[in-house]
């Protein structure tokens, strides 16, 4: 569970780190096209940023579908690594 | 750069230098009636991500510039196009384009089933101060056009319409519109010999896909003739060679969506069986830049009809959005977003079963 929180807190860092608007503060509602500025193109330096950082394989475009909110990215990404560690466990 | 500081190098750096160089040898430059100097030496490394060893060497190996040496200002077509041929698989052009086509690894059900997207377009004057009486337009998107259909649209300021297939504004920008949109496709053949035997003599010639100036683009023969093909020049040139042959046929402007929208154009004909059938062959050469495209893919766009085109009310040669201030046209910026979005409205009844229509 600890794990899931760090990578939610890391990610939402991430994201307003990377926000063209620049916000004084983040948070988990805030839209990432109306509130931080992301368009296409941060959207790739976003997703590329995420999987350098936490060793992801590539999002697939299914994956990416409904992502409106910080809280929406941060969740999917404690989830793929949150998964990726018990799978990771199993095996060991 | 001197020949002290090359031989600091090692050989991992020397191999990304020749690997560079040789891209150089096959790039095509845009011409110098066209050419602008919008990125500096920060914004070309940015996109690049070669290292300032290699751009110093590219640059004294030919790589067009302008403005004085060690203050050079680049092309970003030239930095697109020379990034695309590198292979370096380090720049932001090979990682955009390969982050737009994530979706190409998926099978023929995937390319015609209903998709669903958001849309904001935003156009804004460049000018420090927009100048009088600003007038502004937008080409419609015609979701419709590919089975498809508008869900919501909104736009700001009230005072922007549709006059035809236009969203005409008269007062300060910016404008915007945005909404929901979906898309679906249908799997289909060429029927007719006649336009089967152009597709292929043109796809023979070996043309290379490059990006360029649209006014550039337009001038379609003197790109042909210098071996490259840009979506607007295939488009008017495909459009021309099926009209000699008796077939009736349109350019038209829109996107090429997926995890990025990428603004395309492509060519519609009317076959022997009366349907007008998209050929894209852009499409069909952008499969090269996908990381494990599906294999039936490619020739798909030859004749199908794609989930993944999104047309507007333009054609090939025409402006997507023009803006005019102070008396004068101003280019106007145009920041567009189109991304997947979950299906929340309106008939599905592609999705989920999507292989049925094929």
């Amino acid at each position: 569970m600890q794990l899931y929180e760090t990578t939610v807190a890391r990610v939402q860092e991430i994201i307003g780190d990377m926000s063209p608007a620049k916000p004084a503060v983040t948070g988990p509602d805030l839209i990432l096209i109306d509130d931080l500025g992301y368009d296409s193109i941060h959207f790739l330096e976003l997703a590329l940023a995420l999987e350098q950082e936490f060793n992801l394989f590539e999002f697939d475009e299914e994956q990416a579908v409904g992502m409106i909110t910080v809280g929406d990215v941060a969740h999917l990404i404690a989830k793929i690594v949150v998964a990726a560690e018990d799978e990771g466990g199993d095996e060991s | 750069m001197t020949a002290t500081t090359t031989t600091t190098l090692g050989p991992a750096e020397i191999r990304e230098t020749d690997r560079w160089l040789a891209a150089l040898e096959r790039t095509f430059w845009v011409p110098e009636d066209h050419r602008v100097g919008y990125f500096d030496r920060v914004a070309a490394l940015d996109m690049l991500r070669c290292g300032e060893e290699v751009l110093n060497e590219l640059v004294k190996a030919g790589l067009p510039t302008l403005g004085e040496p060690g203050q050079e200002w680049f092309d970003r077509f030239d930095l697109f196009n020379l990034a695309l041929a590198s292979g370096s698989q380090k720049s932001v052009p090979e990682k955009a384009i390969r982050y737009a086509l994530r979706w190409m690894h998926g099978g023929p059900e995937t390319w015609t089933a209903r998709l669903d997207w958001t849309f904001v377009v935003d156009l804004s004057c460049p000018l420090p101060a927009c100048g009088e009486d600003p007038e502004w337009s937008h080409a419609q998107m015609l979701p419709e056009a590919v089975g498809g259909e508008l869900h919501e649209w909104h736009v700001e300021p009230e005072g922007a319409r549709m006059v035809g297939d236009q969203l005409r504004y008269r007062g300060p920008g910016p404008l915007r519109f945005s909404g929901h949109v979906s898309t679906s496709g249908e799997l289909m053949q060429l029927r007719s010999p006649q336009l089967r035997k152009i597709v292929e003599d043109f796809f023979a010639v070996g043309y290379r896909w490059v990006r360029l100036p649209e006014p550039l683009q337009w001038e379609y023969r003197r790109l042909l003739d210098a071996g490259v093909s840009p979506c607007i020049s295939a488009s008017l040139f495909l459009a021309k060679e099926f009209e000699a042959a008796g077939y009736p046929a349109i350019t038209r402007r829109g996107w090429l969506l997926g995890m990025l929208d990428l603004s395309h154009s492509w060519v519609e004909v009317v076959d022997d069986d009366g349907v007008q059938k998209p050929i894209d062959p852009i499409f069909t050469w952008l499969t090269e830049y996908a990381d494990k495209p599906h294999p039936d893919l490619a020739a798909a766009s030859i004749g199908s009809r794609m989930n993944r085109l999104l047309p507007a009310s333009m054609a090939a040669d025409g402006l997507m959005a023009t803006h005019r201030c102070g008396g004068r046209d101003v280019d106007p910026r145009r920041k567009t977003m189109i991304r997947r979005r979950l299906a929340t409205d309106g008939p599905q009844t592609h999705h989920g079963t999507a292989g049925a229509s094929s």
